[in-house]
Protein backbone atom coordinates (compact mmCIF):
# COMPACT_ATOMS: atom_id res chain seq x y z
CA UNK A 1 0.00 0.00 0.00
CA UNK A 2 1.15 3.37 -1.15
CA UNK A 3 1.71 5.79 1.79
CA UNK A 4 0.95 8.93 1.01
CA UNK A 5 0.81 12.30 2.83
CA UNK A 6 -2.42 13.88 4.52
CA UNK A 7 -2.03 16.87 1.33
CA UNK A 8 -1.82 13.90 -1.45
CA UNK A 9 -4.78 11.80 -0.22
CA UNK A 10 -6.89 15.15 0.77
CA UNK A 11 -5.88 16.36 -3.73
CA UNK A 12 -6.31 12.84 -5.00
CA UNK A 13 -9.82 11.94 -2.77
CA UNK A 14 -10.84 15.98 -4.30
CA UNK A 15 -9.46 14.82 -7.72
CA UNK A 16 -12.02 12.07 -7.60
CA UNK A 17 -14.83 13.88 -5.97
CA UNK A 18 -14.19 16.61 -9.14
CA UNK A 19 -13.86 14.42 -11.91
CA UNK A 20 -17.26 14.27 -12.58
CA UNK A 21 -18.57 17.57 -12.84
CA UNK A 22 -15.75 19.12 -14.36
CA UNK A 23 -15.43 16.97 -16.56
CA UNK A 24 -19.05 17.38 -17.54
CA UNK A 25 -18.52 21.28 -17.23
CA UNK A 26 -15.74 21.04 -19.73
CA UNK A 27 -17.79 19.21 -22.08
CA UNK A 28 -20.54 21.45 -21.84
CA UNK A 29 -20.29 24.38 -20.81
CA UNK A 30 -16.42 26.00 -21.20
CA UNK A 31 -16.14 23.70 -24.79
CA UNK A 32 -19.70 25.17 -25.78
CA UNK A 33 -18.20 28.81 -24.75
CA UNK A 34 -15.43 28.68 -26.27
CA UNK A 35 -16.30 26.93 -29.40
CA UNK A 36 -19.53 29.52 -30.21
CA UNK A 37 -16.50 32.37 -30.17
CA UNK A 38 -14.99 30.49 -32.76
CA UNK A 39 -17.47 29.59 -35.09
CA UNK A 40 -19.02 32.86 -35.14
CA UNK A 41 -16.08 33.08 -38.08
CA UNK A 42 -17.20 30.55 -39.73
CA UNK A 43 -19.39 29.24 -42.13
CA UNK A 44 -20.73 25.67 -41.60
CA UNK A 45 -24.11 24.23 -42.57
CA UNK A 46 -23.15 20.80 -40.33
CA UNK A 47 -23.53 18.31 -42.86
CA UNK A 48 -20.88 19.09 -45.07
CA UNK A 49 -17.37 18.34 -43.28
CA UNK A 50 -16.23 21.60 -44.97
CA UNK A 51 -15.85 24.82 -42.58
CA UNK A 52 -14.79 27.86 -43.53
CA UNK A 53 -13.47 30.46 -42.13
CA UNK A 54 -14.75 33.64 -43.03
CA UNK A 55 -13.72 36.53 -40.41
CA UNK A 56 -16.36 39.20 -39.37
CA UNK A 57 -18.49 38.23 -42.38
CA UNK A 58 -21.84 36.63 -39.77
CA UNK A 59 -21.19 39.95 -37.77
CA UNK A 60 -21.37 42.31 -41.14
CA UNK A 61 -24.30 40.24 -42.48
CA UNK A 62 -26.19 40.92 -39.43
CA UNK A 63 -25.68 44.32 -38.76
CA UNK A 64 -26.45 44.95 -42.76
CA UNK A 65 -29.70 43.04 -42.06
CA UNK A 66 -33.14 44.89 -41.24
CA UNK A 67 -34.08 41.64 -40.05
CA UNK A 68 -31.85 41.46 -37.20
CA UNK A 69 -32.36 45.20 -36.65
CA UNK A 70 -36.08 44.26 -36.49
CA UNK A 71 -35.51 41.33 -34.05
CA UNK A 72 -32.93 43.13 -31.52
CA UNK A 73 -35.90 46.05 -31.64
CA UNK A 74 -38.68 43.90 -30.98
CA UNK A 75 -36.23 41.93 -28.13
CA UNK A 76 -35.58 45.13 -26.40
CA UNK A 77 -39.24 46.26 -26.50
CA UNK A 78 -40.41 42.89 -24.97
CA UNK A 79 -37.25 43.25 -21.91
CA UNK A 80 -38.32 46.99 -21.46
CA UNK A 81 -41.73 46.98 -21.33
CA UNK A 82 -42.00 43.60 -18.81
CA UNK A 83 -39.54 45.04 -16.67
CA UNK A 84 -41.22 48.30 -14.87
CA UNK A 85 -44.89 46.29 -14.60
CA UNK A 86 -43.10 42.74 -13.27
CA UNK A 87 -41.65 44.98 -10.76
CA UNK A 88 -44.31 47.16 -9.79
CA UNK A 89 -46.67 44.14 -9.56
CA UNK A 90 -43.60 41.78 -7.49
CA UNK A 91 -43.77 45.04 -5.07
CA UNK A 92 -47.46 45.28 -4.08
CA UNK A 93 -47.34 41.78 -3.83
CA UNK A 94 -44.72 41.64 -1.50
CA UNK A 95 -45.86 44.79 0.46
CA UNK A 96 -49.49 43.44 0.47
CA UNK A 97 -48.51 39.28 1.87
CA UNK A 98 -45.98 41.53 4.05
CA UNK A 99 -48.23 41.86 6.49
CA UNK A 100 -48.97 39.51 9.94
CA UNK A 101 -52.22 38.43 8.24
CA UNK A 102 -53.57 35.26 8.53
CA UNK A 103 -52.97 33.23 4.93
CA UNK A 104 -50.48 34.96 3.90
CA UNK A 105 -48.72 31.56 3.14
CA UNK A 106 -51.84 30.69 0.70
CA UNK A 107 -51.52 34.26 -0.76
CA UNK A 108 -48.09 33.88 -1.68
CA UNK A 109 -48.54 30.16 -3.25
CA UNK A 110 -50.65 31.67 -5.41
CA UNK A 111 -48.59 34.27 -6.55
CA UNK A 112 -45.71 32.29 -7.04
CA UNK A 113 -48.00 29.49 -9.22
CA UNK A 114 -47.29 30.83 -12.64
CA UNK A 115 -43.68 30.92 -12.33
CA UNK A 116 -43.57 27.01 -11.35
CA UNK A 117 -45.90 25.93 -14.00
CA UNK A 118 -44.35 25.07 -17.84
CA UNK A 119 -44.29 27.74 -20.33
CA UNK A 120 -45.61 25.86 -22.98
CA UNK A 121 -48.62 25.08 -21.42
CA UNK A 122 -49.16 28.55 -20.13
CA UNK A 123 -48.27 29.67 -23.74
CA UNK A 124 -51.56 27.38 -25.25
CA UNK A 125 -53.79 28.68 -22.33
CA UNK A 126 -53.31 32.16 -22.84
CA UNK A 127 -53.42 31.79 -26.50
CA UNK A 128 -56.98 30.66 -25.87
CA UNK A 129 -57.37 33.23 -23.15
CA UNK A 130 -56.60 35.95 -26.21
CA UNK A 131 -58.63 34.29 -28.99
CA UNK A 132 -60.51 37.35 -30.93
CA UNK A 133 -63.86 35.82 -30.99
CA UNK A 134 -64.34 33.73 -27.70
CA UNK A 135 -61.42 34.41 -25.41
CA UNK A 136 -62.04 35.66 -21.89
CA UNK A 137 -59.53 39.11 -22.49
CA UNK A 138 -62.06 40.47 -25.19
CA UNK A 139 -64.55 39.55 -22.79
CA UNK A 140 -62.97 41.75 -19.71
CA UNK A 141 -62.49 44.25 -21.74
CA UNK A 142 -66.30 44.59 -23.14
CA UNK A 143 -66.92 43.92 -19.34
CA UNK A 144 -65.11 47.82 -19.13
CA UNK A 145 -66.74 49.20 -22.38
CA UNK A 146 -63.67 48.82 -25.14
CA UNK A 147 -63.78 47.34 -28.00
CA UNK A 148 -62.88 43.61 -28.63
CA UNK A 149 -59.18 43.30 -30.47
CA UNK A 150 -57.67 41.00 -32.21
CA UNK A 151 -54.54 40.27 -30.14
CA UNK A 152 -51.42 37.93 -31.19
CA UNK A 153 -52.94 38.06 -34.72
CA UNK A 154 -52.68 42.52 -34.73
CA UNK A 155 -49.55 43.72 -35.33
CA UNK A 156 -49.34 46.30 -33.37
CA UNK A 157 -50.73 44.78 -30.17
CA UNK A 158 -49.01 40.88 -30.16
CA UNK A 159 -46.26 42.10 -28.36
CA UNK A 160 -48.40 43.97 -25.62
CA UNK A 161 -50.37 41.02 -25.38
CA UNK A 162 -47.28 38.84 -24.78
CA UNK A 163 -45.84 41.13 -22.51
CA UNK A 164 -48.97 41.04 -20.43
CA UNK A 165 -48.94 37.44 -20.19
CA UNK A 166 -44.91 38.01 -19.27
CA UNK A 167 -45.79 40.28 -16.44
CA UNK A 168 -48.12 37.52 -14.88
CA UNK A 169 -45.78 35.21 -15.42
CA UNK A 170 -43.20 36.69 -13.09
CA UNK A 171 -44.37 38.88 -11.14
CA UNK A 172 -44.55 36.44 -8.30
CA UNK A 173 -40.96 35.63 -8.49
CA UNK A 174 -40.04 39.43 -8.27
CA UNK A 175 -42.45 39.08 -4.86
CA UNK A 176 -40.25 36.56 -3.39
CA UNK A 177 -37.23 38.25 -3.93
CA UNK A 178 -38.58 41.92 -2.85
CA UNK A 179 -39.81 40.09 0.57
CA UNK A 180 -36.48 39.02 1.04
CA UNK A 181 -35.41 42.75 0.34
CA UNK A 182 -38.07 43.53 2.97
CA UNK A 183 -37.21 41.68 6.05
CA UNK A 184 -33.68 42.68 5.35
CA UNK A 185 -35.12 46.52 6.36
CA UNK A 186 -34.18 46.90 10.26
CA UNK A 187 -37.58 47.44 12.38
CA UNK A 188 -35.65 50.12 14.11
CA UNK A 189 -35.65 52.43 11.68
CA UNK A 190 -39.39 52.31 11.25
CA UNK A 191 -40.00 52.69 15.26
CA UNK A 192 -37.54 55.87 14.97
CA UNK A 193 -39.85 56.89 12.03
CA UNK A 194 -43.39 56.08 14.21
CA UNK A 195 -41.56 58.13 17.12
CA UNK A 196 -41.08 61.27 14.89
CA UNK A 197 -44.45 60.81 13.93
CA UNK A 198 -44.19 59.30 9.94
CA UNK A 199 -47.34 57.83 8.98
CA UNK A 200 -47.14 54.43 6.48
CA UNK A 201 -46.99 56.67 2.91
CA UNK A 202 -44.25 58.64 4.08
CA UNK A 203 -42.10 55.56 5.83
CA UNK A 204 -43.05 53.52 2.37
CA UNK A 205 -40.96 56.64 0.36
CA UNK A 206 -38.64 57.71 2.89
CA UNK A 207 -37.40 54.30 4.85
CA UNK A 208 -39.22 51.22 2.51
CA UNK A 209 -38.06 52.34 -1.10
CA UNK A 210 -34.41 54.02 -0.65
CA UNK A 211 -33.91 50.80 1.75
CA UNK A 212 -35.07 48.30 -1.43
CA UNK A 213 -32.63 49.92 -3.59
CA UNK A 214 -30.43 47.03 -4.20
CA UNK A 215 -33.30 44.60 -4.11
CA UNK A 216 -34.81 46.80 -6.75
CA UNK A 217 -31.41 46.98 -9.12
CA UNK A 218 -30.87 43.31 -8.81
CA UNK A 219 -34.82 42.36 -9.96
CA UNK A 220 -34.52 44.85 -12.66
CA UNK A 221 -30.85 43.33 -13.66
CA UNK A 222 -32.79 39.38 -13.59
CA UNK A 223 -35.91 40.16 -15.28
CA UNK A 224 -34.60 42.26 -17.87
CA UNK A 225 -31.72 39.45 -18.67
CA UNK A 226 -34.39 37.28 -18.49
CA UNK A 227 -36.56 38.92 -20.93
CA UNK A 228 -33.83 39.44 -23.46
CA UNK A 229 -33.97 35.73 -24.00
CA UNK A 230 -37.34 34.70 -24.33
CA UNK A 231 -37.80 31.85 -26.88
CA UNK A 232 -40.78 29.56 -26.04
CA UNK A 233 -43.86 31.88 -25.52
CA UNK A 234 -42.74 32.83 -29.21
CA UNK A 235 -42.04 29.67 -30.44
CA UNK A 236 -45.11 28.54 -29.11
CA UNK A 237 -48.03 31.64 -29.61
CA UNK A 238 -46.72 33.29 -32.66
CA UNK A 239 -43.84 31.86 -34.57
CA UNK A 240 -42.38 35.87 -34.66
CA UNK A 241 -46.12 37.11 -36.39
CA UNK A 242 -47.93 38.93 -37.25
CA UNK A 243 -45.77 40.35 -39.88
CA UNK A 244 -42.37 39.90 -38.07
CA UNK A 245 -43.98 41.99 -35.10
CA UNK A 246 -42.87 39.31 -32.28
CA UNK A 247 -39.57 37.78 -33.59
CA UNK A 248 -36.70 37.91 -31.04
CA UNK A 249 -33.17 37.50 -30.93
CA UNK A 250 -33.31 34.01 -29.86
CA UNK A 251 -36.21 32.76 -31.99
CA UNK A 252 -33.61 34.35 -34.98
CA UNK A 253 -30.90 32.65 -33.60
CA UNK A 254 -33.10 28.93 -33.60
CA UNK A 255 -34.38 29.76 -37.11
CA UNK A 256 -30.56 30.25 -38.76
CA UNK A 257 -29.12 27.10 -36.50
CA UNK A 258 -32.11 24.74 -36.72
CA UNK A 259 -34.15 26.02 -40.12
CA UNK A 260 -31.15 27.46 -42.18
CA UNK A 261 -28.57 25.39 -40.97
CA UNK A 262 -26.26 28.66 -40.55
CA UNK A 263 -24.12 27.77 -37.53
CA UNK A 264 -21.34 30.50 -37.71
CA UNK A 265 -24.45 32.48 -38.41
CA UNK A 266 -26.28 31.71 -35.04
CA UNK A 267 -23.33 31.72 -32.68
CA UNK A 268 -23.19 35.53 -33.83
CA UNK A 269 -26.63 36.23 -33.22
CA UNK A 270 -25.83 34.60 -30.01
CA UNK A 271 -22.84 36.83 -28.84
CA UNK A 272 -24.63 39.86 -30.17
CA UNK A 273 -26.98 39.07 -27.53
CA UNK A 274 -24.79 38.49 -24.84
CA UNK A 275 -23.44 41.79 -25.83
CA UNK A 276 -26.49 43.86 -25.31
CA UNK A 277 -27.33 42.14 -22.58
CA UNK A 278 -24.27 42.80 -21.16
CA UNK A 279 -24.19 46.80 -21.69
CA UNK A 280 -27.10 47.20 -20.30
CA UNK A 281 -26.66 45.94 -17.03
CA UNK A 282 -23.24 47.70 -17.37
CA UNK A 283 -25.46 50.65 -17.45
CA UNK A 284 -27.71 49.76 -15.19
CA UNK A 285 -25.03 49.33 -12.85
CA UNK A 286 -24.02 53.27 -13.11
CA UNK A 287 -27.43 54.25 -13.48
CA UNK A 288 -28.35 52.86 -10.07
CA UNK A 289 -24.91 53.42 -8.32
CA UNK A 290 -25.91 57.23 -8.16
CA UNK A 291 -28.92 56.63 -6.47
CA UNK A 292 -28.54 53.44 -3.96
CA UNK A 293 -28.38 54.09 -0.15
CA UNK A 294 -26.93 51.68 1.93
CA UNK A 295 -27.63 51.39 5.75
CA UNK A 296 -24.65 52.45 7.58
CA UNK B 1 -60.00 63.20 30.41
CA UNK B 2 -60.12 59.34 30.86
CA UNK B 3 -62.92 59.55 28.28
CA UNK B 4 -60.74 61.40 25.42
CA UNK B 5 -58.43 58.76 25.52
CA UNK B 6 -60.34 55.93 24.90
CA UNK B 7 -62.19 57.36 21.84
CA UNK B 8 -58.43 57.72 20.67
CA UNK B 9 -57.80 53.91 21.38
CA UNK B 10 -60.85 52.87 19.95
CA UNK B 11 -60.24 55.15 16.97
CA UNK B 12 -57.02 53.40 16.08
CA UNK B 13 -58.27 49.58 16.87
CA UNK B 14 -61.04 50.97 13.95
CA UNK B 15 -58.35 52.18 12.03
CA UNK B 16 -56.48 49.00 12.07
CA UNK B 17 -59.60 47.11 11.36
CA UNK B 18 -60.08 49.16 7.98
CA UNK B 19 -56.61 48.62 6.91
CA UNK B 20 -57.24 44.70 7.21
CA UNK B 21 -60.15 44.90 5.37
CA UNK B 22 -58.16 46.69 2.72
CA UNK B 23 -55.37 44.67 2.53
CA UNK B 24 -57.35 41.46 2.14
CA UNK B 25 -59.56 42.84 -0.30
CA UNK B 26 -56.89 43.94 -2.65
CA UNK B 27 -54.92 40.43 -1.91
CA UNK B 28 -58.42 38.44 -2.83
CA UNK B 29 -58.84 40.88 -5.93
CA UNK B 30 -55.18 40.32 -7.00
CA UNK B 31 -55.07 36.82 -6.47
CA UNK B 32 -58.36 36.13 -8.72
CA UNK B 33 -56.56 38.25 -11.16
CA UNK B 34 -53.43 35.49 -11.14
CA UNK B 35 -56.11 32.66 -10.98
CA UNK B 36 -58.41 33.49 -13.81
CA UNK B 37 -56.16 32.07 -16.74
CA UNK B 38 -56.05 28.54 -14.69
CA UNK B 39 -60.07 28.82 -14.06
CA UNK B 40 -60.54 29.81 -17.57
CA UNK B 41 -58.16 26.71 -18.54
CA UNK B 42 -59.91 23.84 -16.05
CA UNK B 43 -63.77 25.51 -17.23
CA UNK B 44 -62.56 25.08 -20.89
CA UNK B 45 -61.44 21.82 -20.75
CA UNK B 46 -64.83 20.15 -19.10
CA UNK B 47 -66.89 21.52 -22.49
CA UNK B 48 -68.00 20.41 -25.26
CA UNK B 49 -67.02 21.62 -28.08
CA UNK B 50 -69.96 23.57 -29.10
CA UNK B 51 -69.88 25.58 -25.84
CA UNK B 52 -66.32 26.59 -26.36
CA UNK B 53 -67.78 28.90 -29.40
CA UNK B 54 -70.14 30.77 -27.88
CA UNK B 55 -70.23 34.63 -27.14
CA UNK B 56 -70.16 36.17 -24.34
CA UNK B 57 -68.08 32.93 -22.73
CA UNK B 58 -69.80 30.53 -20.90
CA UNK B 59 -67.67 30.07 -17.24
CA UNK B 60 -69.59 26.85 -15.88
CA UNK B 61 -70.15 23.98 -18.18
CA UNK B 62 -73.73 22.92 -19.07
CA UNK B 63 -72.03 19.20 -18.05
CA UNK B 64 -68.92 18.45 -17.17
CA UNK B 65 -67.12 16.64 -20.23
CA UNK B 66 -64.36 14.71 -18.58
CA UNK B 67 -64.22 12.62 -21.96
CA UNK B 68 -61.71 15.52 -23.49
CA UNK B 69 -59.05 14.34 -20.63
CA UNK B 70 -59.70 10.69 -22.28
CA UNK B 71 -59.37 12.46 -26.06
CA UNK B 72 -56.20 13.97 -24.98
CA UNK B 73 -54.41 10.30 -24.40
CA UNK B 74 -56.00 8.88 -27.44
CA UNK B 75 -54.64 11.23 -29.89
CA UNK B 76 -51.24 11.76 -29.02
CA UNK B 77 -49.14 8.96 -27.24
CA UNK B 78 -49.49 11.50 -23.97
CA UNK B 79 -48.54 8.53 -21.10
CA UNK B 80 -45.99 8.03 -23.57
CA UNK B 81 -44.47 11.84 -23.03
CA UNK B 82 -44.72 11.46 -19.28
CA UNK B 83 -42.53 8.60 -18.87
CA UNK B 84 -39.97 10.63 -20.84
CA UNK B 85 -40.78 13.57 -19.06
CA UNK B 86 -40.06 11.60 -15.81
CA UNK B 87 -36.92 9.38 -17.10
CA UNK B 88 -35.42 12.81 -18.07
CA UNK B 89 -36.46 14.65 -15.25
CA UNK B 90 -35.48 12.28 -12.61
CA UNK B 91 -32.26 11.37 -14.09
CA UNK B 92 -31.14 14.96 -14.08
CA UNK B 93 -32.25 15.55 -10.41
CA UNK B 94 -30.21 12.54 -9.08
CA UNK B 95 -27.11 12.96 -11.47
CA UNK B 96 -27.14 16.42 -10.27
CA UNK B 97 -27.68 15.67 -6.58
CA UNK B 98 -24.72 13.54 -6.93
CA UNK B 99 -22.46 15.19 -8.67
CA UNK B 100 -23.11 18.43 -6.37
CA UNK B 101 -23.01 16.10 -3.02
CA UNK B 102 -19.21 14.92 -4.25
CA UNK B 103 -18.18 18.60 -5.70
CA UNK B 104 -19.33 20.35 -2.59
CA UNK B 105 -17.49 18.61 -0.07
CA UNK B 106 -14.30 18.53 -1.73
CA UNK B 107 -14.88 22.84 -1.93
CA UNK B 108 -16.40 22.27 1.92
CA UNK B 109 -13.67 20.05 3.66
CA UNK B 110 -10.70 19.40 1.83
CA UNK B 111 -7.76 21.08 0.85
CA UNK B 112 -6.39 20.57 -2.08
CA UNK B 113 -4.05 23.18 -4.67
CA UNK B 114 -6.52 25.76 -6.41
CA UNK B 115 -9.36 24.93 -4.35
CA UNK B 116 -10.44 28.70 -4.44
CA UNK B 117 -9.73 29.32 -7.98
CA UNK B 118 -11.63 26.03 -9.20
CA UNK B 119 -14.30 26.82 -6.80
CA UNK B 120 -14.82 30.34 -8.73
CA UNK B 121 -14.67 28.64 -11.99
CA UNK B 122 -17.50 26.36 -10.76
CA UNK B 123 -19.57 29.50 -9.83
CA UNK B 124 -18.36 31.04 -13.43
CA UNK B 125 -20.85 28.37 -15.09
CA UNK B 126 -23.59 30.40 -13.58
CA UNK B 127 -22.35 33.33 -15.54
CA UNK B 128 -22.21 31.64 -19.18
CA UNK B 129 -25.02 33.22 -21.31
CA UNK B 130 -26.83 30.35 -22.13
CA UNK B 131 -27.82 31.47 -24.94
CA UNK B 132 -24.15 31.05 -26.51
CA UNK B 133 -23.69 27.49 -25.19
CA UNK B 134 -27.18 26.04 -26.87
CA UNK B 135 -25.75 25.75 -31.01
CA UNK B 136 -22.35 24.60 -30.45
CA UNK B 137 -23.84 22.17 -27.35
CA UNK B 138 -25.77 21.05 -29.40
CA UNK B 139 -22.87 20.46 -32.62
CA UNK B 140 -21.13 18.47 -29.72
CA UNK B 141 -23.87 16.57 -28.49
CA UNK B 142 -24.42 15.90 -32.23
CA UNK B 143 -21.14 14.46 -32.76
CA UNK B 144 -21.43 12.21 -29.49
CA UNK B 145 -23.99 10.82 -31.87
CA UNK B 146 -26.42 11.45 -28.98
CA UNK B 147 -29.52 13.35 -30.94
CA UNK B 148 -32.99 11.69 -30.57
CA UNK B 149 -31.18 9.71 -27.60
CA UNK B 150 -32.13 10.38 -23.50
CA UNK B 151 -28.27 10.60 -22.71
CA UNK B 152 -28.49 13.51 -25.40
CA UNK B 153 -31.38 15.21 -22.84
CA UNK B 154 -29.64 14.24 -19.48
CA UNK B 155 -26.26 14.67 -19.55
CA UNK B 156 -25.07 18.10 -20.46
CA UNK B 157 -27.75 19.19 -17.77
CA UNK B 158 -25.94 16.38 -15.29
CA UNK B 159 -24.03 19.51 -13.01
CA UNK B 160 -25.66 22.13 -11.18
CA UNK B 161 -23.67 24.94 -10.03
CA UNK B 162 -26.04 26.18 -7.98
CA UNK B 163 -26.41 22.83 -6.46
CA UNK B 164 -23.03 22.86 -5.76
CA UNK B 165 -23.09 26.10 -4.42
CA UNK B 166 -25.70 25.28 -1.68
CA UNK B 167 -24.40 21.82 -0.84
CA UNK B 168 -21.39 23.30 0.47
CA UNK B 169 -22.61 26.07 2.52
CA UNK B 170 -24.88 23.39 4.15
CA UNK B 171 -21.64 21.35 4.90
CA UNK B 172 -19.65 24.15 5.88
CA UNK B 173 -22.32 24.63 8.16
CA UNK B 174 -21.74 21.45 10.27
CA UNK B 175 -19.97 21.44 13.17
CA UNK B 176 -15.93 20.38 12.66
CA UNK B 177 -16.03 19.01 16.30
CA UNK B 178 -18.13 15.82 14.32
CA UNK B 179 -15.15 15.55 11.30
CA UNK B 180 -12.35 15.82 14.46
CA UNK B 181 -14.69 12.92 16.34
CA UNK B 182 -14.44 10.88 13.23
CA UNK B 183 -11.08 10.77 12.56
CA UNK B 184 -10.13 9.59 16.00
CA UNK B 185 -12.25 6.65 15.60
CA UNK B 186 -10.50 6.13 12.61
CA UNK B 187 -13.21 7.34 9.31
CA UNK B 188 -11.41 8.15 6.36
CA UNK B 189 -12.70 11.33 4.07
CA UNK B 190 -15.43 9.43 2.49
CA UNK B 191 -16.12 7.64 5.17
CA UNK B 192 -16.69 11.24 6.77
CA UNK B 193 -18.66 11.66 3.56
CA UNK B 194 -21.00 8.59 3.19
CA UNK B 195 -21.76 8.68 7.01
CA UNK B 196 -21.81 11.99 8.25
CA UNK B 197 -22.44 14.45 5.82
CA UNK B 198 -24.77 12.97 3.41
CA UNK B 199 -27.21 11.94 5.79
CA UNK B 200 -26.81 15.31 7.74
CA UNK B 201 -27.75 16.78 4.09
CA UNK B 202 -31.17 16.02 3.59
CA UNK B 203 -33.05 18.64 3.65
CA UNK B 204 -30.77 20.87 1.44
CA UNK B 205 -30.85 17.22 -0.87
CA UNK B 206 -34.85 17.36 -0.74
CA UNK B 207 -35.13 21.43 -1.51
CA UNK B 208 -32.15 20.48 -4.69
CA UNK B 209 -34.22 17.55 -6.12
CA UNK B 210 -37.37 19.35 -6.07
CA UNK B 211 -35.95 23.20 -7.60
CA UNK B 212 -34.03 20.66 -10.08
CA UNK B 213 -36.90 18.53 -10.74
CA UNK B 214 -39.41 21.09 -11.65
CA UNK B 215 -36.79 23.00 -13.57
CA UNK B 216 -35.97 20.01 -15.74
CA UNK B 217 -39.65 19.05 -16.25
CA UNK B 218 -40.33 22.01 -17.83
CA UNK B 219 -37.80 22.53 -20.24
CA UNK B 220 -38.61 23.27 -23.63
CA UNK B 221 -35.42 24.79 -25.62
CA UNK B 222 -33.10 21.76 -25.10
CA UNK B 223 -35.77 18.96 -25.74
CA UNK B 224 -36.52 21.00 -28.50
CA UNK B 225 -33.54 20.71 -30.31
CA UNK B 226 -32.39 17.49 -29.23
CA UNK B 227 -35.47 15.06 -30.08
CA UNK B 228 -37.03 14.67 -33.40
CA UNK B 229 -39.10 11.43 -33.24
CA UNK B 230 -42.42 11.30 -31.06
CA UNK B 231 -41.45 8.38 -28.87
CA UNK B 232 -38.56 10.76 -27.47
CA UNK B 233 -40.82 13.54 -26.72
CA UNK B 234 -41.47 15.13 -23.43
CA UNK B 235 -43.97 16.39 -21.86
CA UNK B 236 -43.41 20.20 -23.10
CA UNK B 237 -42.38 19.41 -26.48
CA UNK B 238 -45.47 16.96 -26.67
CA UNK B 239 -47.82 19.52 -25.47
CA UNK B 240 -46.62 21.99 -28.20
CA UNK B 241 -46.78 19.50 -31.41
CA UNK B 242 -50.05 18.42 -30.06
CA UNK B 243 -51.34 22.03 -30.11
CA UNK B 244 -50.15 22.85 -34.09
CA UNK B 245 -51.16 19.05 -35.05
CA UNK B 246 -54.65 19.75 -33.41
CA UNK B 247 -55.10 23.12 -35.11
CA UNK B 248 -58.47 25.50 -34.30
CA UNK B 249 -61.48 22.98 -33.30
CA UNK B 250 -59.82 21.15 -30.35
CA UNK B 251 -59.78 23.95 -27.29
CA UNK B 252 -61.29 22.05 -24.96
CA UNK B 253 -59.01 19.10 -25.54
CA UNK B 254 -55.90 21.44 -25.80
CA UNK B 255 -56.42 22.92 -22.19
CA UNK B 256 -57.13 18.96 -21.06
CA UNK B 257 -53.36 18.63 -22.28
CA UNK B 258 -52.28 21.50 -20.90
CA UNK B 259 -53.35 21.19 -17.18
CA UNK B 260 -52.60 17.60 -17.66
CA UNK B 261 -48.85 18.55 -18.05
CA UNK B 262 -48.79 21.05 -15.49
CA UNK B 263 -50.55 19.05 -12.53
CA UNK B 264 -47.65 17.17 -11.74
CA UNK B 265 -45.46 19.87 -10.91
CA UNK B 266 -48.37 22.21 -9.31
CA UNK B 267 -49.10 19.30 -7.01
CA UNK B 268 -45.51 18.85 -6.07
CA UNK B 269 -45.39 22.56 -5.89
CA UNK B 270 -48.23 22.82 -3.41
CA UNK B 271 -47.40 20.66 -0.79
CA UNK B 272 -44.08 21.73 -0.40
CA UNK B 273 -44.54 25.12 -1.15
CA UNK B 274 -42.25 26.39 1.57
CA UNK B 275 -39.42 24.13 0.67
CA UNK B 276 -39.65 25.19 -3.24
CA UNK B 277 -39.38 28.96 -2.87
CA UNK B 278 -36.92 29.11 0.04
CA UNK B 279 -34.27 27.12 -2.43
CA UNK B 280 -35.10 29.38 -5.61
CA UNK B 281 -33.72 32.47 -4.03
CA UNK B 282 -31.40 30.64 -1.90
CA UNK B 283 -31.76 31.91 1.36
CA UNK B 284 -34.30 31.81 4.45
CA UNK B 285 -37.50 33.26 4.26
CA UNK B 286 -39.20 34.04 7.58
CA UNK B 287 -42.88 32.99 7.47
Amino acid sequence: MISLSNRNRQTLSAMVLLAPSLLIFTVFSFGPMIYAFFLSFMKWDMMSPNKSFIGLANYQALVNSPEFWKNTFNTFYFAIGTVPGSILLGLVMALLVNNKLRGRVFFRGVFFTPVVTSTVAISIVWMWVYHPDFGVMNQLLQWVGLKPQRWLADPVLAMPALIIMNIWKHAGYNMILFLIGLQNISPTLYEAAKIDGANSWRSFKHITWPMLGPTTFFITVITFNNAMKVFTQIHTMTQGGPNNSTSVLMYLLYQEAFRNFRMGRAAAIAYFLFCFIFIITIVQKKFSDRKIYYEN
Amino acid sequence: MLVQLTRQSDQRQIGKIIIKIVIYTILSLMAVLIVVPFIWMISSSLKESAELFTYPPVWIPKRLAFENYVQVFRIAPFWRYFINSGIVSVSVMLLQMVTSAMAAYAFARLVFPFREKLFLLYLGTMMIPSQVILVPAFLIVSGLGWVNTYQGMIVPHAVLAFGIFLLRQFYMSIPKNLDDAATIDGCGTFGKLFRIYLPLAKPAFMTLALYTFMGEWNRFFWPLVIVNSQKLYTIQIGLRYFMSSEGENLWNVLMAASFVSILPVLLFFLFTQKFYIETIVGTGLKD
